[in-house]
């Protein structure tokens, strides 16, 4: 028996979904990371403390993240064709697709970074180490094998994001579920998606697995 | 000497004047004046809440007193008070105070060795002397064997040789020790509290701790100063205090310490 599937567009949509998630999981990390830094160290505990920029910052995160994705993806049009130069295709859907990262993972960095205790800091301040120190000696590689933890969170995140993002023409597996195995009740491509999707989700998780455990030394 | 004869009175180590520190009403530490003496080691001991931590923080300068003078002798064998000092001109001072810590503050994400070279990195040393002189600290302080080791492999005593290393990583002339056995088992304590007094034999390193226990104070200092609800209530070479304490909170603590000595 033969499965008679569009191999080629599954192929294609695949790549397709991979260079979405890993484009803006990058610069989600890349941007993220330092807002996550931010605001731990400007909460009114932290190693430079600005109560006020920490509650903008926090602000506009939230304001950010409570906006549906779809929505985002629709009113980024004007920014995302300022950057690409067209609101349609892969590389179009990067953009609201990092927008949407960096907040999340802002707020998955604070959370890990937070959690490192706060003896260390001190240890490293009664050395004689500076803020800039504490961040690249004590927080991001104490904080590590959460923040790997988190970015795959985030990944998984943006995998299921980027299915919507065939609503501005991105291609991808969701925009061929949607078109082959949805519209035109071709069940097969609807369940040889979901396959290759359950597959996706699962390495990438066994890989950030791996990747937190091999930084993990606790 | 000649270095005496440059210094007819013997400038001390560190020098505190007036010092007290409060958080919001509360008085954690109040006019503590004192001097600790080069090469000696002091003792200050104090019920938890006694402001011992506060105080060691302040020499340091992790925390701002409220008022007095915090002066540390410097390379140039002035006294120079840290207090009105900012962030970075104390970082410099902190570069030259080692610290040792209760629950050891290792880094978890780092060996022994790169904890041990920590204090060096900060100085801005350059990598091959920093191999070097870790290498020379691992010896000091027995832990040849453990310098690509990560610090949740190791003892408790393994872990606070380790902090003793980092502490002495850049040379200080002054080490401070906040309870640095409390978390160790009796023969554990022991054998640290041997490496602190070699420590301070061997390179003449001036060591203030701070504890609770009497029995600490009585293996290792020469001097101790009691602390009670912020302020010093009894000071003295450590057998006068021992054979004749004054004060209720010594003759408490000394009381405790006997049942503590009989029980082990």
């Amino acid at each position: 028996m033969t499965f008679d599937l569009p191999y080629g567009a599954l192929l294609n949509a695949l790549w397709q979904t991979l260079a979405m998630t890993f484009a803006s999981g990058a610069l989600g990390f890349i941007f993220g990371l330092p807002l996550g830094l931010i605001l731990v160290a400007t909460a009114a505990d932290g190693i430079w403390p600005y109560p006020w920029l920490n509650r903008v910052l926090g602000a506009i995160v939230n304001a950010f993240r409570s906006l549906p994705f779809i929505i985002l993806l629709v009113a980024l049009i004007p920014l995302t064709r300022l950057i690409i130069g067209t609101s349609i295709g892969t590389a179009a859907a990067i953009v609201p697709l990092t927008v949407s990262a960096i907040p999340y993972f802002g707020r998955v960095a604070e959370v890990a970074l937070r959690e490192v205790d706060g003896n260390l800091i001190d240890a490293v301040r009664a050395m004689g180490g500076n803020r800039w120190t504490i961040v690249r000696e004590v927080l991001v590689p104490e904080a590590l094998p959460s923040l790997v933890a988190g970015f795959t969170v985030t990944l998984v995140l943006l995998i299921g994001a980027s299915a919507m993002a065939g609503a501005v023409g991105a291609g991808g597996l969701g925009d061929l579920a949607i078109r082959y195995g949805y519209q035109r009740f071709e069940t097969g491509v609807m369940i040889a998606v979901i396959v290759v999707l359950i597959a996706l989700v699962s390495l990438i998780q066994a890989i950030g697995d791996r990747v937190a455990r091999f930084f993990d030394h606790r | 000497m000649a270095m005496n004869s440059l210094n007819p009175v013997a400038l001390p180590m560190l020098r505190l004047t007036g010092v007290t520190k409060r958080f919001g009403t509360h008085a954690a530490v109040t006019d503590i004046s004192l001097d600790i003496n080069r090469g000696e080691i002091l003792g200050i001991i104090g019920r938890s809440g006694a402001g011992k931590s506060t105080l060691i923080r302040c020499i340091n300068g992790l925390e701002k007193p409220d008022s007095g003078r915090i002066e540390i002798l410097d390379p140039d064998e002035q006294l120079q008070d840290i207090v009105p000092l900012g962030e970075r001109a104390l970082q410099k001072i902190r570069g030259r105070i080692g610290m040792v810590f209760q629950h050891f503050n290792l880094l978890s994400s780092k060996t022994v060795a790169d904890n041990i070279a920590l204090p060096l990195k900060i100085a801005g040393r350059a990598r091959a002397e920093r191999k070097a002189r870790v290498a020379e600290l691992l010896s000091l302080v027995g832990l040849e064997a453990k310098a690509d080791t990560y610090p949740a492999q190791l003892s408790g005593g393994q872990k606070q040789r380790v902090g003793i290393a980092r502490a002495l990583a850049a040379q200080p002339a002054l080490l401070l020790s906040d309870e640095a056995t409390s978390a160790l088992d009796p023969e554990t304590t022991t054998s640290i509290l041997g490496l602190l007094k070699d420590i301070n034999r061997k390179l003449g390193v001036t060591i203030l701790l701070i504890t609770h226990e009497m029995a600490v104070i009585r293996s290792i200092s020469d001097r101790v100063v009691v602390l009670d609800q912020g302020r010093i209530v009894e000071q003295g070479a450590t057998d006068r205090v021992f054979a004749d304490p004054q004060s209720d909170i010594a003759k408490r603590l000394l009381a405790a310490a006997q049942l503590g000595l009989e029980t082990f």
